[in-house]
């Protein structure tokens, strides 16, 4: 007898469609092993979903860290100020730099095989050392 | 059919910053790396707003909010912490009594969370999309980038291990 | 309240038919093999037979690969990071992040064939493409790693041969190798790069000073395209003419190279495709010596 496996869950999350509800609802009438399971993770599932959401840690967000400036303040300065605060907590620097004279088939192959080390396929079947090297850099 | 797209990213920070922060928080127990999280994502958002095709933006954002979480994985992977003498550990910050964090509530649910901690990742972070974050298995299927079978396959293998767990 | 959601693709609902094994479980599940082992890599190639013997040693998603000659060339990868050193010195290193957009799977494995290679329990597996067989691989069946991997032209001919010619399953100790600092990140970029080309989807784009390029994969092989501001230099490398465009082309054992200009600059294609689909994929990128909209496109973004 085939069981319900995971269209249980499907249900309890509403994913599934009418006739697949009608299905497993019959299922579940003859069935007491997939009954328990329904009933189990019935019960995880509330239980995860009852967790409380917890607040952002103060100072997460920068814009908290500003207080309120008084309305008599000039308030362009008020802004610069604001935004001096919230780009030094994010760190934003722009550093330009020259492009470089010359990019050798190793330097690309490097980025070839760096990106290589996160594909799924990444192993054995993947794996290269290069035969010659260009030793004049 | 376009949606509102937040225009601003303080907007964006206000609505689905708490909710990064409990998708990281619930997946990794560390409060100090998931505040981390909600910066990073917050960043990329922001850099990411002038470019984005309206689609779906919850979509876009919780792809974001994946991308950032595993980076930060990796690049944790590749580059032990080195502890400096004079470096204040960011555990004892979050420890300490003067931190406003909410003690209280993060005592409810200590064993589910210590269970989830048990979970594959995979397993994990679905549980986590669906159940805390709220997200459908539709939109779990693009966050993830996998098939929406595989989406419910790990719903379901998550649960009966927390319920193995539990019991 | 929790809506309905129509599924509007069913066979997305659908998991894998019973007789097909997913492949990217079963690559995923190798990355996490712990092993060392001699490989032996040939390929026939239009200039010859290319072929190599390489050290593996693989822990914990990384993979340390050495060559037999010169023997103190060694490579260091995993996780985003790449590194060739010749006798301990560093020669290039990069560190990257990838998106995570995994590839709309081409291929299909049948339900496996268990098997016994090197002393080891294994599982032989076909990959098609629709009616094409383009592998045939052997996962060791306790630790997922590829024992062996057969690469088929769309001729029927064999393109390379990886297989293990020593195997040994003790968790090897790698050390530690630190790679590039600077970690070049995933982003959109605004160039000619198409988004599919030949079947290859493109997962990843990077730019940095001077170069972008971006990384395309059909599941199993996969290239990466390069866009430079100046020439690439390319030693050893044949002539060849392909659609009335000359390009350089060198084939190491498992990979090729091609290199060409256009009038902006230099591009470069990397990767582990078999022979048949080359044409293919350099027809679907901007061709030599014609006037490519890439300048401006750098200019855009470099100023």
């Amino acid at each position: 007898m085939r069981h319900a496996g995971d269209t249980i869950s499907a249900y309890l999350d509403g994913e599934l469609r009418p006739e697949e509800v009608h299905r497993l609802l019959e299922h579940l009438a003859s069935c007491g092993r997939c009954s328990a399971e329904m009933t189990a993770l019935q019960g995880v599932r509330s239980s995860v979903r009852s967790l409380p959401m917890i607040e952002l840690p103060r100072g997460t967000l920068p814009e908290a860290e500003v207080t309120p400036i008084p309305l008599r303040r000039n308030r362009g300065f008020i802004a610069a100020v604001a935004a001096a605060v919230v780009a030094a907590v994010i760190g934003i620097a722009a550093l330009v730099t020259p492009p470089p004279e010359s990019i050798s088939v190793e330097d690309l192959n490097s980025r070839f095989g760096a990106r290589l080390s996160l594909d799924p396929a990444f192993g054995p079947a993947k794996v290269l050392v290069p035969e010659t090297v260009e030793l004049q850099r | 059919m376009v949606e509102p797209v937040p225009l601003n990213w303080e907007e964006v920070a206000r609505v689905y910053g708490r909710k990064i922060y409990n998708f990281a928080y619930r997946l990794t127990g560390n409060p100090a790396d998931s505040a981390d999280l909600v910066q990073e994502v917050l960043l990329r958002v922001r850099k990411g707003l002038e470019s984005y095709q309206p689609g779906s933006f919850d979509g876009w954002l919780w792809r974001i909010t994946r991308n950032a979480f595993l980076d930060e994985v990796r690049r944790k992977k590749r580059r032990p912490q080195i502890s400096l003498p004079d470096e204040v550990d960011r555990w004892d910050i979050a420890a300490s009594p003067s931190a406003d964090i909410e003690y209280d509530r993060l005592s409810i649910g200590d064993d589910i969370q210590k269970a989830l901690l048990e979970l594959p990742i995979e397993f994990r972070e679905a549980v986590v999309l669906c159940d805390v974050v709220g997200l459908s298995y539709e939109e779990i299927a693009a966050a993830t980038a996998v098939p929406i079978g595989t989406v419910r396959s790990r719903i379901h293998r998550g649960r009966k291990q927390l319920r193995d767990v539990l019991s | 309240m929790r809506r309905l959601i129509l599924v509007t693709v069913a066979v997305l609902m659908m998991p894998a038919t019973a007789m097909a094994t997913d492949l990217e479980e079963l690559l995923a599940q190798g990355k996490e093999a712990n092993y060392s082992a001699e490989q032996i890599i040939t390929c026939s190639t239009p200039e010859g037979v290319k072929d190599s013997v390489v050290r593996i040693r693989q822990s914990d998603g990384d993979l340390h690969a050495a060559a037999s000659v010169p023997s103190d060339l060694e490579v260091t990868s995993g996780s985003g990071g790449w590194t060739l050193s010749q006798a301990g010195s560093v020669i290039t290193s990069t560190s990257l992040d990838a998106s995570g957009i995994e590839a709309e799977p081409r291929y299909e494995l049948d339900e496996g064939t268990p098997a016994a290679f090197l002393g080891r329990r294994v599982t032989l597996y076909e990959m098609r493409d629709g009616d094409l067989l383009r592998a045939r691989l052997i996962f060791d069946t306790q630790l997922g790693a590829v024992m062996k991997a057969v690469t088929y032209s769309a001729d029927g001919t064999v393109y390379c041969e990886r297989r293990f010619i020593t195997f040994d399953p003790t968790p090897p100790v790698l050390t530690f190798v630190r790679h590039a600092d600077d970690i070049i990140d995933e982003e959109p970029v605004d160039s000619d790069l198409p988004e599919e080309i030949a079947g290859f989807h493109r997962l990843d784009e990077y730019a940095e000073d001077g170069l972008i390029f971006a990384y395309y994969s059909d599941g199993f092989f996969s290239f990466a395209v390069f866009e430079t501001d100046v020439v690439v230099e390319l030693s050893d490398a044949a002539r060849i003419i392909i659609d009335d465009d000359e390009y350089r082309r060198a084939f190491d054992p498992g990979q090729v190279t091609f290199v060409w200009e256009t009038e902006s600059g230099g591009m470069a294609l990397i990767g582990d495709l078999p022979p048949d689909m080359h044409q293919e994929v350099l027809a679907g990128l901007p061709p030599p010596g014609r006037a490519s909209w890439w300048g401006r496109i750098w200019r855009g973004l470099f100023g």
